[in-house]
C-alpha cells in the first residue's frame, strides 16, 4: 500500500519538472529522472505472505538465492565412494543419509523415521519414510538403501571401515519401507558412524545398470548430474567456479524457503573472507585467519556464532619400539608437556578461539569424556628439573646434550597450515627455552600421511583430528589395530579396554571402559592433547534458519529452512550496504492475491506517468 | 707474465665498470644490505624467533618494523631473513653457474658426441618449466634449505650453459688458443687455463642476474608454503603474513620490499656487467 | 644441409626432447614418497587394507615401476592421458576444462605486454638519453625486480580492498549471473587485476628488447638519412625503425606463448583465478599423477612445438641454412 503513496506522491514533482523543461532534452532528462525514481519501486519488497507449506517447514518469507563461499571443488557427485570434504556440504541437500547429525552430534533421524537395535548390536532396522521422490520423480523404496550399502561394501567406499563393513552379512528389505542390517559381530558405534560421513542413500535406478562397472564408472550420468531425495536439485556445475542448486519443491519435509542454493568456490582463506565481506556470499563456509574474527564480527550485517566442537590438535611422540628412541623414555615426554604453554598457542595460533585442551578425550562427547584423566598442566621449572634429573646437562649455548655428547634435537613433522605451522614455531620457542632444540618439517598432506604414518620418521608430531561422534574414535587413533594410529602406539591394557568397548552394547558399561581408557592414556601419555578447536558459523544477518539454529531439527550442512529475514520488512528500499544485496525474485505460487495485484499496479501506474508527462510536454511544445 | 696481464686487464674493466652510474648504485644497495645480513649476530636485535612482544603491532619506537602474528619482532626477522635469503639466492645460483659453465663449456669445446649430448640435455631442461619442477620436488620430497638451494639450481643452469657454450664456440677459435694447441698443451689444459677465463665473464654476469631470480624463485616457491620453516626467509614471511595481509599489512609487505630492493640491486649490477660484457646479451 | 633435412632434424631434436623430459618427470612423480591411494580417504581414518588393495589394483599401482612407464609411455602414443585419480573422469576432459581460463589470462596479458612494450620501447629510444627514456627505463627496470604474486598482492590491496574498484578474487559474479555479452563483461571484470599483474611483469622483457635494438638503429644510416630529409621523428620511429626492430619482440612473445601455459600459477593462486596453475598445485598435494603427468605433457608439447615452429621460420628466413648444402 505504501508503494502506492509513493508514485502518487512522485506523481506530483514530475509532472511540475515537465511543465517547466523548456527543451525537448530538459524533457527527456525529466522524464528519465522519473522512471529511475519509480523503477526502485518495483523491486520493493513486498509485504509478508505467509502461505501453506507442504510440509514441516515453515517460511516467513519464500524466494531469494542463499550463496554460500566454500572451500573447494568437489571431486565428483558420488559423495560416498572417496572422501571428498568440498562435497560433503553441497552433497547434504542433495542427498539424505538415513540418520544424519545435527550441530550438537546428536543422532537425528534422516530417511529413517525410527530404528531398532537388536540388544546384541547385531542386527539395526531401519523404517524409511514413504512417499519420497526421487528428484527426477521415481519412489525411494528399502531397494536404493539395499544398493547404496551393498555397493558401499563392494566397491570399498569411504565409511567402509567406519561402518565395519567387513563385517556385514547382508541388508534385507522385508517390504518397500523396512531396512534391516545384520551384522557378524557386535558393531556397537554403527549408528553414530552411519550418520557421519560418507553414508548418503543413491538412487539405484541410475547406478545400478549392467553396463557399468562400479559407481565410479565415467558413463554413469548422475556422477555429474546427481539425482538425490534432499531438498535441492542440482541445476550446475562450473568448475573452479561455482555450483548451483535450486529448490525441491516436493522435498518430504517441505519445499525450502529460498529458490536457488549456489556454493561458490574459494579455496583461499583470505580471499574467501574478502568475497564475503564484500558482500560476494551470505554465509562464510570457509574458516578465515581466526586473527580476523572480531573484524568479522565487527562488520555490519554479519553475525559470527561459535561452538565448541569434538575436533583438537594434538601433539603425539614417537612410540614405535627402537632403539635410543628419546621419545620412549615417558619422562622426557611429560617433560615436554611440561614445557609446552598451551595458553600461548591458544592466544597465539587461534587468536583465543580455541581452549586449552582438557582431558585425554574431548569434552564435547560428554557422555564419554572422563574428567580425571587431565594431561600435564604448563610447568616449565618442572621440565627443567625432569631434563636435568635425566642427565642431558645444558651446554655454553643454553641447550641440552645427551650424554654422549651429542645435541638434544628433536624432529617435529606436521603438515602445511596456517594453524599447524604457528603451533610448530611455538612450540619450538617454547622448547628451546629449556633447552632442547626443535627442527620442523613442514610437508604436504601426501608426503606428511607418507612420512608420519607410514614411515614413523618423527620425533613429534602435531595433527588435528575430528575425534566424535563415537568414541570409537580414539580406537582408530591410539589402539595397535587402530588404522589412524600416529604415535603407533602399543599398549595391551588401552587395547584391549578399546575392542572391548567397540563390542558392548550397553551405554554405561562402554562408559566405563572408555573412563579406564583415558586413565591409563593419561598415565603414559602416548599424545598430548594441544587444543580443542573452535567451530565458527559466520553468516549474514539478512538471513535464519541455518542449521547450527535449529538443533535437533536439521543435519549438519543442510540449508532446507533458511529464509531471507530482510524479506520480511516491508517498503524500504535495498539496505545500503556496500554490499549487492540479494535481490529476491518473486515467488510463483501460494502468494497472497495482494501481491499479485501489486505487481501489476506498478508498471501501469508508472505507463500513465510517461503518458501524461510526454503529452505535456509535447502540447507545451506546439504552444510555443 | 699472463698473470699480471691478467690483473691489469681485470683493473681496466674494473674502471670501466665504475663508470656505469647505475652499477655502482647496483653495488652501493647490495653492500648496503650484505653489510646488515653479515652484522645481524652483533646487532642489537631480539631473537628472531622469540615471540615476547604483543602480537600484530605495527611499527613503533619498540618494535621499529613492528610485530608478527606470533609477537616476533619484524627488524630482527628481516634481517636474519636477508641472511638466509642472500644464502639461498647466492649458492643456488652459484651450483647453477658451476653446472652451467662447465656443461657449457664442454659441450661448446668438445664438440661432436658429447656437445650433442649435452645441448640435448640443456634443451630438456629448458622446456621443462622450472617452476613447476621445483614444485613437484618440492612438495613430495618436502622441502629444507639445501633442497630448496638444489632445486632451484637444477632448474636454472641452462640459461648459464647456453651463453657459457656459445662464448666458448667463438674463444676457441681465436688465435691464441691455436697457438696453444700447436705447442702441445691438451684439451683439458686449454680449456680450463685459456679458453674459460675469456669466456667466463658473460656467464658470471649472468649469474649475478640469476642471483636475482634465485631469490625471487624461492620467495614464489615459500610463498606457496614450500620454504623451510625453521628459517625466516623473506619469502616465507610474506606467505606467513598471507592470511593478515588486509588487518596487518606489513607483515608481508616489509618482506617484500627488502626483497624488492636487493632484486633491484642485484640486477642493476648483473645488467650493467652485462652490457659491458656482451652487449647482445643484455637485450634478454 | 638443405631445408627438408634441417626441418627434420629439428622435429627429431623436438621428439625426443619431448620423450626424455616426460621420462624424467614419470620417475620423479613415481617415485617421491607419497601414496596416492591416502587421497582417496582423505583422512586415513577412513582407510583400511582392503580400500588399499581394491585402489591399488583399480590404478595398476601393483606392477613394478618399468611396466607402469611402459604402459604410460604406449598410451600416450595412442593420445590417452588416463584417468584422474581426483575426479575418476578422462584426465584431457580435466585439463581442457582449464586450459581457456590460463590462456586468456596469459595471451591477453603477453599481447597487451607485446603491444605496450614495443610502443613504449620506440617512444623511449627516440628519446634516447632524456627524461621520459629515463623515466621508462627505471619504471620497467623496477617491474622486473618485483615478483609476480608480491606485484599481484600489492595491486589486490590498492585497488580490490582499499579503493574497492575491482573484485577480490573469482572468476564472476555469482549473486546475479550474467549471461551472454553482460557474461563476457563480468569475466573481464573479475580478470583485470590479474591481467594488469602479469602485463606488468611480462612488459619489461619486451620493452628492453625493442628499446635497445632501436638505439642500435639510431646510429645506422637510414635514419640519418630520414631526419636530414626533414621527416617527422614519429614517423621515422614508428614506421622505419619499427620495421627493423619488431622480429626479436615476436619472438619472444612466441616464446612466451609456448610457455604461457605454463605461466601464472602464482599470479592465479592470489586472485583465485580457476586456471591450469591451480589445478596443478591441486594434483601434486593430492597426489593425482595421472593428472598431472597430463599437464606436464601438454606444456612441454606446447613449448616443444613453438620452439620447433620458430626454428623452421627461423630456417626459412635465414639464407645461410638453406643453402648450406
Amino acid at each position: 500500500m505504501t508503494a502506492f503513496s509513493c508514485i502518487f506522491i512522485a506523481l506530483f514533482p514530475s509532472s511540475l519538472g515537465v511543465y517547466m523543461a523548456k527543451t525537448i532534452l530538459q524533457r527527456v532528462i525529466v522524464l528519465a529522472m522519473i522512471v529511475l525514481l519509480i523503477f526502485p519501486l518495483f523491486t520493493v519488497s513486498r509485504e509478508v505472505s505467509a502461505q501453506a507449506s507442504t510440509g514441516t517447514i515453515s517460511c516467513p518469507y519464500r524466494g531469494g538465492t542463499l550463496i554460500i563461499i566454500h572451500m573447494g571443488d568437489p571431486k565428483s557427485f558420488n559423495p560416498d565412494a572417496k572422501a571428498d570434504d568440498p562435497l560433503y556440504a553441497i552433497a547434504s541437500n542433495i542427498f539424505n543419509k538415513l540418520v544424519t547429525l545435527d550441530v550438537d552430534y546428536n543422532v537425528i533421524p534422516d530417511l529413517a523415521e525410527s530404528w531398532e537395535t537388536s540388544p546384541d548390536a547385531k542386527v539395526f532396522t531401519f523404517h524409511l519414510r514413504k512417499n519420497v521422490k526421487w528428484h527426477d520423480g521415481v519412489p525411494f523404496t528399502c531397494k536404493d538403501v539395499k544398493y547404496t550399502f551393498e555397493a558401499m561394501k563392494n566397491y570399498k567406499g569411504v565409511a567402509y571401515s567406519n561402518l565395519k563393513l567387513d563385517m556385514l552379512e547382508g541388508i534385507t528389505c522385508r517390504d518397500d519401507y523396512t531396512a534391516e542390517f545384520r551384522f557378524s559381530d557386535s558393531n556397537a558405534p554403527f549408528l553414530g558412524f552411519l550418520a557421519w560421513y560418507g553414508t548418503f542413500v543413491l538412487p539405484e535406478h541410475l547406478y545400478n545398470k549392467t553396463g557399468y562397472t562400479d559407481w565410479m564408472d565415467p558413463n554413469i550420468p548422475a556422477l555429474s548430474k546427481p539425482v538425490g531425495t534432499g531438498p535441492f536439485k542440482f541445476v550446475e556445475y562450473v568448475k573452479g567456479s561455482h555450483v548451483t542448486l535450486e529448490a525441491n519443491k516436493d522435498y518430504f519435509a517441505g519445499a525450502p524457503c529460498i529458490d536457488k542454493l549456489v556454493f561458490k568456490i574459494i579455496p583461499d582463506a583470505v580471499a574467501a573472507m574478502q568475497s564475503f565481506l564484500a558482500g560476494e556470499g551470505d554465509v562464510l563456509g570457509v574458516t578465515p585467519p581466526l586473527s580476523e574474527i572480531p573484524r568479522i564480527n565487527s562488520t555490519a550485517g554479519v553475525l559470527v556464532l561459535s561452538r565448541p566442537m569434538p575436533s583438537r590438535y594434538f601433539l603425539a611422540y614417537n612410540m614405535a619400539q627402537e632403539k635410543g628412541r628419546i621419545t620412549l623414555n615417558k619422562d622426557v615426554r611429560f617433560a615436554i608437556a611440561y614445557a609446552i604453554n598451551r595458553t600461548e598457542i591458544v592466544e597465539k595460533a587461534f587468536s583465543g578461539y580455541g581452549f586449552v585442551a582438557k582431558g585425554m578425550y574431548v569434552p564435547a562427547i560428554a557422555w564419554a569424556y572422563n574428567p580425571n584423566a587431565q594431561p600435564p598442566s604448563y610447568n616449565p621449572a618442572k621440565a627443567e628439573e625432569i631434563l636435568d634429573k635425566l642427565g642431558y646437562k645444558k651446554g655454553t649455548d643454553g641447550m641440552r646434550y645427551l650424554p654422549n655428547g651429542t645435541k638434544l634435537t628433536l624432529k617435529l613433522v606436521i603438515w602445511q597450515g596456517a594453524q599447524t605451522e604457528a603451533m610448530a614455531q611455538i612450540i619450538k620457542e617454547n622448547l628451546r627455552k629449556i633447552g632442547i632444540e626443535v627442527s620442523i618439517e613442514v610437508l604436504e598432506l601426501g608426503a606428511f600421511q607418507e612420512k608420519a604414518y607410514k614411515e614413523k620418521n618423527f620425533d613429534m608430531s602435531i595433527t588435528d583430528g575430528f575425534w566424535g561422534p563415537d568414541p570409537h574414535n580414539m580406537h582408530m587413533r591410539f589402539s595397535s589395530k587402530g588404522s589412524h594410529n600416529l604415535p603407533g602406539y602399543v599398549n595391551p591394557v588401552t587395547d584391549d579396554l578399546l575392542e572391548r568397548a567397540a563390542k558392548e552394547p550397553d551405554l554405561e558399561k562402554r562408559k566405563q571402559l572408555y573412563w579406564q581408557a583415558q586413565e591409563e592414556f593419561a598415565k603414559e601419555l602416548p599424545y598430548f592433547p594441544l587444543v580443542d578447536v573452535v567451530g565458527f558459523y559466520i553468516s549474514r544477518t539478512d538471513w535464519k534458519g541455518f542449521y547450527w539454529e535449529l538443533a535437533g531439527k536439521v543435519g549438519i550442512n543442510v540449508y532446507a529452512q533458511v529464509w531471507w529475514a530482510k524479506g520480511v520488512t516491508t517498503t524500504s528500499p535495498q539496505p545500503t550496504q556496500t554490499t549487492q544485496p540479494t535481490r529476491p525474485q518473486t515467488q510463483t505460487t501460494t502468494t497472497a492475491p495482494q501481491g499479485g495485484l501489486e505487481q501489476w499496479l506498478l508498471p501501469v501506474v508508472a505507463v500513465v506517468v510517461v503518458v501524461i508527462a510526454l503529452a505535456l510536454a509535447l502540447t507545451r511544445r506546439r504552444g510555443t | 707474465m699472463a698473470r699480471e696481464l691478467r690483473i691489469s686487464e681485470a683493473l681496466r674493466s674494473a674502471r670501466f665498470i665504475f663508470r656505469d652510474r647505475s652499477v655502482v648504485a647496483g653495488i652501493v644497495m647490495l653492500s648496503f644490505i650484505g653489510l646488515l645480513a653479515v652484522l645481524v649476530p652483533y646487532l642489537n636485535v631480539p631473537y628472531f624467533n622469540s615471540m615476547d612482544f604483543p602480537r600484530f603491532s605495527p611499527p613503533s619506537p619498540k618494535n621499529p618494523l613492528g610485530t608478527d602474528h606470533l609477537g616476533r619482532d619484524m627488524l630482527a626477522r628481516v634481517l636474519w631473513g636477508a641472511r638466509v635469503s642472500l644464502a639461498i639466492g647466492i649458492c643456488a645460483a652459484g651450483l647453477a653457474s658451476v653446472i652451467g659453465i662447465v656443461l657449457g663449456s664442454v659441450s661448446g669445446y668438445f664438440r661432436g658426441r658429447v656437445g650433442a649430448v649435452i645441448d640435448g640435455l640443456i634443451n630438456v631442461f629448458q622446456v621443462i618449466p622450472a617452476f613447476f619442477l621445483a614444485l613437484v620436488l618440492l612438495v613430495m620430497f618436502g622441502s629444507s634449505l639445501y633442497l630448496l638451494m638444489l632445486v632451484i639450481a637444477v632448474t636454472t643452469w641452462p640459461m648459464i650453459a647456453r651463453i657459457m657454450r656459445a662464448q666458448v664456440l667463438s674463444v676457441k677459435e681465436r688465435l691464441f688458443v691455436e697457438a696453444a694447441k700447436a705447442i702441445g698443451c691438451g684439451d683439458i689444459h686449454i680449456l680450463f687455463k685459456h679458453v674459460i677465463p675469456h669466456a667466463i665473464p658473460p656467464a658470471l654476469a649472468y649469474t649475478i642476474l640469476e642471483i636475482g631470480s634465485a631469490i625471487m624463485m624461492e620467495a614464489g616457491l615459500s610463498y606457496l608454503g614450500l620454504g623451510d620453516p625453521n628459517y625466516p626467509s623473506w619469502g616465507r614471511m610474506i606467505y606467513e603474513g598471507q592470511p593478515y595481509v588486509v588487518s596487518a599489512p606489513w607483515i608481508s609487505l616489509i618482506p617484500g620490499v627488502f626483497l624488492v630492493y636487493t632484486v633491484i640491486g642485484v640486477n642493476l649490477v648483473g645488467n650493467g656487467l652485462l652490457k659491458i660484457f656482451n652487449p647482445k646479451l643484455a637485450q634478454r | 644441409m638443405g631445408l627438408a633435412s634441417y626441418a627434420t632434424k629439428k622435429i627429431l631434436e623436438g621428439f625426443f626432447t619431448v620423450i626424455i623430459a616426460i621420462t624424467i618427470i614419470f620417475f620423479l612423480v613415481n617415485l617421491a614418497p607419497g601414496n596416492p591411494i591416502y587421497f582417496i580417504a582423505g583422512d586415513p581414518v577412513f582407510l583400511s587394507p582392503a580400500v588399499v588393495e581394491y585402489y591399488t589394483k583399480l590404478w595398476g599401482l601393483d606392477k613394478p615401476l618399468y611396466e607402469r612407464y611402459l604402459i604410460y609411455l604406449s598410451n600416450l602414443f595412442r593420445g590417452e592421458l588416463g584417468n584422474s585419480y581426483r575426479f575418476g573422469g578422462p584426465v584431457a576432459q580435466v585439463i581442457v576444462e582449464r586450459i581457456p581460463l590460463t590462456l586468456s589470462l596469459t595471451i591477453t596479458s603477453n599481447v597487451l605486454a607485446f603491444i605496450a612494450g614495443t610502443f613504449l620501447g620506440l617512444r623511449a629510444a627516440r628519446s634516447f638519453g632524456k627524461g621520459f627514456d629515463n623515466a621508462l627505463t627505471v619504471t620497467t627496470f623496477f617491474f622486473n625486480s618485483i615478483p609476480g604474486f608480491f606485484l599481484g598482492i600489492l595491486l589486490m590491496l590498492t585497488f580490490g580492498v582499499y579503493l574497492k574498484l575491482f573484485p577480490v578474487a573469482g572468476l564472476m559474479d555469482l549473486r546475479n549471473p550474467k549471461t551472454g555479452i553482460m557474461l563476457y563483461l563480468d569475466i573481464a571484470y573479475h580478470a583485470f587485476l590479474p591481467v594488469l599483474t602479469l602485463t606488468l611483469i611480462l612488459l619489461p622483457a619486451y620493452f628492453k628488447t625493442v628499446r635497445d635494438s632501436a638505439v642500435q638503429q639510431l646510429g645506422e644510416d637510414y635514419v640519418m638519412t630520414l631526419r636530414a630529409v626533414g621527416m617527422d621523428e614519429r614517423r621515422i620511429f614508428n614506421k622505419h625503425v619499427f620495421r627493423n626492430v619488431i622480429l626479436p619482440p615476436i619472438t619472444l612473445l612466441a616464446i612466451r606463448l609456448g610457455f604461457s601455459l605454463a605461466g601464472a600459477a602464482l599470479i592465479e593462486n592470489v586472485f583465485g583465478w580457476p586456471g591450469m596453475g591451480r589445478l596443478l598445485l591441486d594434483s601434486i598435494r593430492e597426489r593425482d599423477y595421472p593428472v598431472l603427468m597430463g599437464i606436464y605433457f601438454t606444456i612441454v608439447v606446447t613449448i616443444v612445438a613453438v620452439s620447433v615452429v620458430l626454428d623452421l621460420i627461423y630456417g626459412i628466413l635465414d639464407p645461410r641454412i638453406k643453402s648450406r648444402g
